[in-house]
């Protein structure tokens, strides 16, 4: 059983890295397109998020209100207060773009989900954070299962206590398990609550980056899918794909994305198996299920939290009630 | 709101509370206390026009702990200046409307007295260390009320929520849901809000 699963998803990784290569291409003029705004996020963590004198919309949160409920129609505004570093950012980059309008298109074809993300460049800020890749795109999936997934979308896996965040430990790449959990040497990568015993929202310093549960719970929670299926695309290197729980876990994924900048405006497209391409760690895509989508790009050689981030989105197959309609063609 | 200068009155309250609160050094200060409250109390009860006269914006921040603080604030906010030319001054939030609810915050207010003579507020520094109880009180004030004073120029079914932002007709549908007030979430909305609130303060509790 095991062993075909992994027969299975290797063919798998084959043909999603034969479709990079040029399956038959979706018409994507016959796509709904999704506009949205990706936007600063600064330092508004989870923590910042659930924290009242941090954000008074808490009380919306939670009663399972979305964060879009608030704010869709205000978000290039929310990037202006951030990146001029009136809210939510110490250390602001000057000449940053504070949003980047993005459009979204979905589409399947009964075996594979095919994403698309187009925006347009804004000018650069002549900060270069990354040295290999100017533009990096990270989408993640929430099967519904994880606290604040809904809601939220990335936010779930946000938290004071990561790298470049305020809260950040010094000392967390001594870590026992800092190796496994992909400490850097600047401090731990993203993870859900759900993987630990607490999380501090009040009392500085804030997160539960050490908190962990026993491995078994984790474990489990992964069994359940309580955990956010992630890929990504680098232009300066291959694309990568895994999930979040206990820490953000990527491997490399040929030919799951690609991206080409064409007059200043970037297309990036992924392609992968509606069932997953590794089914333990990615949610399979079926009918009838609504799912949340959240996305963030890394424009203009940016790193780490200096990225532009989306909203959650509701996703499913199609739906036309859904954010985001994969339609089948 | 008016903002007719009708001075002459003003003076006139206002030379009676120099008389109160610069009491010569030969009575105790508690017994021209005890006489001045009453004195006080009556006339305020007795004379309209007093009242009145202390609802003047002029005779608010007479007092330089009320100029140099609360006041310097509110000039910088809406309720200063907006494109309406509405201007809500101190006694349109402060002093209610109804003559009967005027003497309750009046009555209350000679505390005021007591605390210029004491000179609870009498520095920056002091202002600042007392913001907090002092909002506490007027919190707890407007929340009895169903934050009255806001409710005589705004009110919840005259808001064009199709006209607000995002946020504000979102939160303003859970608060006639929850029986919300105004003042649970429009804290500070004319002066600096007090360092040391809690969560709950906040977020409307
Ligand atoms: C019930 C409405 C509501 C919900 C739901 C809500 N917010 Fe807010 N949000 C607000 C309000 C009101 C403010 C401004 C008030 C404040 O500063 O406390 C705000 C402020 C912010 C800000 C700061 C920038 C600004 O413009 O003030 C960010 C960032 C933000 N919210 C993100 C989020 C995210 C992310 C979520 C979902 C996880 C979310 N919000 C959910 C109401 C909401
Ligand atoms: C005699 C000088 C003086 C004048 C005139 C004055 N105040 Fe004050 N006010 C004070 C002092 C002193 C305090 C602090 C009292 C204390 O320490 O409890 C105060 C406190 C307050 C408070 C806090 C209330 C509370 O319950 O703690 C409000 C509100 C206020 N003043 C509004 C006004 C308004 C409105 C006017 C005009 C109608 C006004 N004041 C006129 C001196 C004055
Ligand atoms: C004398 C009438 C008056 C009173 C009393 C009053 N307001 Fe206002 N308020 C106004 C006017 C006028 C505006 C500006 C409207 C405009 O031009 O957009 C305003 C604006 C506002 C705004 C919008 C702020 C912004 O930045 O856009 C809020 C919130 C508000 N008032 C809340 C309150 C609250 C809370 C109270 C009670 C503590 C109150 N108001 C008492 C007249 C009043
Ligand atoms: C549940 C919290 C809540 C309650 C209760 C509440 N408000 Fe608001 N109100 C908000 C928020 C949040 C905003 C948006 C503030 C911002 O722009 O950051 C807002 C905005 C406003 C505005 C400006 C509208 C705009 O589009 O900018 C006015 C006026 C206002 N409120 C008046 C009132 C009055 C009057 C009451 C009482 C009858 C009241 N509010 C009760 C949360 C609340
Ligand atoms: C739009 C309504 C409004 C107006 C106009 C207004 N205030 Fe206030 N004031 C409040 C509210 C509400 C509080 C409670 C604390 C808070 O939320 O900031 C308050 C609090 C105060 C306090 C307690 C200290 C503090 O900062 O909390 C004083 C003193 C005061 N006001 C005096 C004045 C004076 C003097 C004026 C006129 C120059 C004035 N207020 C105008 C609404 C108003």
């Amino acid at each position: 059983m095991t062993k075909n699963l992994i027969t299975a998803s290797a063919v798998g990784l084959l043909l999603a890295g034969a479709t990079g290569a040029g399956l038959a291409a979706p018409d994507w003029s016959k796509v709904p397109a999704k506009k949205t705004t990706v936007f600063q996020p600064g330092v508004a963590s989870l923590e910042w998020i659930l924290n009242g004198s941090d954000h008074s919309g808490v009380r919306g949160v939670r009663k399972g209100e979305t964060c879009n409920a608030c704010h869709e129609e205000e978000l290039a505004d929310i990037g202006k207060k951030i990146a001029s570093g009136e809210k939510a950012e110490p250390k602001p980059v000057k000449g940053k773009a504070p949003s980047i309008p993005v459009t979204v298109q979905a589409t399947h074809d009964g075996t594979n989900l095919y994403l698309r993300f187009q925006y347009k460049a804004p000018a650069s800020a002549g900060v270069k954070q990354d040295d290999k890749s100017q533009v990096k795109l990270a989408v993640m999936l929430d099967a519904g299962k994880v606290e604040y997934g809904t809601i939220g979308g990335c936010w779930a896996t946000c938290h004071d206590d990561l790298r470049t965040m305020p809260d950040v430990n010094p000392d967390s790449p001594k870590h026992a398990k800092a190796k496994e959990l992909d400490i850097r040497k600047n401090g731990p990568t993203k993870y859900l609550k759900e993987t630990r015993t607490a999380l501090e929202t009040k009392n500085k310093p804030r997160g539960g980056w050490d908190k962990l549960k026993s491995d078994a719970e984790i474990q489990a929670a992964l069994k359940e899918g309580k955990f956010l299926d992630m890929m990504q695309f680098r232009s300066g290197e291959g694309p990568r794909e895994g999930y979040v729980l206990d820490a953000r876990r990527l491997k490399a994924a040929p030919g799951l994305a690609e991206g080409k900048n064409e007059g200043g405006t970037w297309t990036i497209t992924f392609t992968r198996k509606l069932a997953g391409n590794d089914p333990a760690t990615d949610h399979a895509l079926v009918p009838g299920k609504t799912y949340t989508i959240g996305f963030a790009i890394h424009d203009d050689w940016a790193n780490e939290r200096y990225h532009h981030v989306s909203l959650g989105y509701s996703l499913a197959l199609d739906n036309p009630k859904a954010d985001i309609n994969v339609v089948k063609q | 709101m008016a903002d007719n200068k009708d001075t002459g009155s003003v003076n006139i309250v206002r030379r009676l509370w120099n008389y109160f609160t610069h009491p010569s050094p030969s009575y105790s200060i508690l017994a021209i206390w005890a006489v001045g409250l009453a004195i006080g109390i009556t006339f305020w009860g007795g004379f309209n026009w007093a009242v009145e006269a202390s609802n003047k914006l002029e005779f608010c921040i007479s007092c330089h702990e009320m100029e140099n603080t609360v006041y310097q604030e509110w000039q910088k906010t809406i309720h200063y200046s907006n494109r309406s030319g509405v201007r809500a001054i101190c006694a349109d939030c402060h002093v209610p409307k109804d003559w009967t609810y005027k003497m309750i915050r009046k009555v209350g207010a000679t505390k005021e007295l007591y605390g210029k003579a004491l000179g609870t507020i009498d520095t920056p520094q002091k202002f600042e260390a007392k913001r907090l109880e002092l909002a506490r009180n007027e919190w707890a004030r407007m929340k009895k009320t169903d934050s009255r004073e806001c409710r005589n120029c705004h009110t919840f079914e005259g808001m064009g929520y199709e006209k607000q932002k995002q946020r504000a007709k979102k939160q303003h549908e859970f608060a006639k849901k929850d029986n919300q007030t105004c003042i649970d979430c429009h804290k500070g909305i004319a002066h600096n809000k007090p360092k040391g609130m809690t969560e709950e303060e906040e977020i409307g509790g």
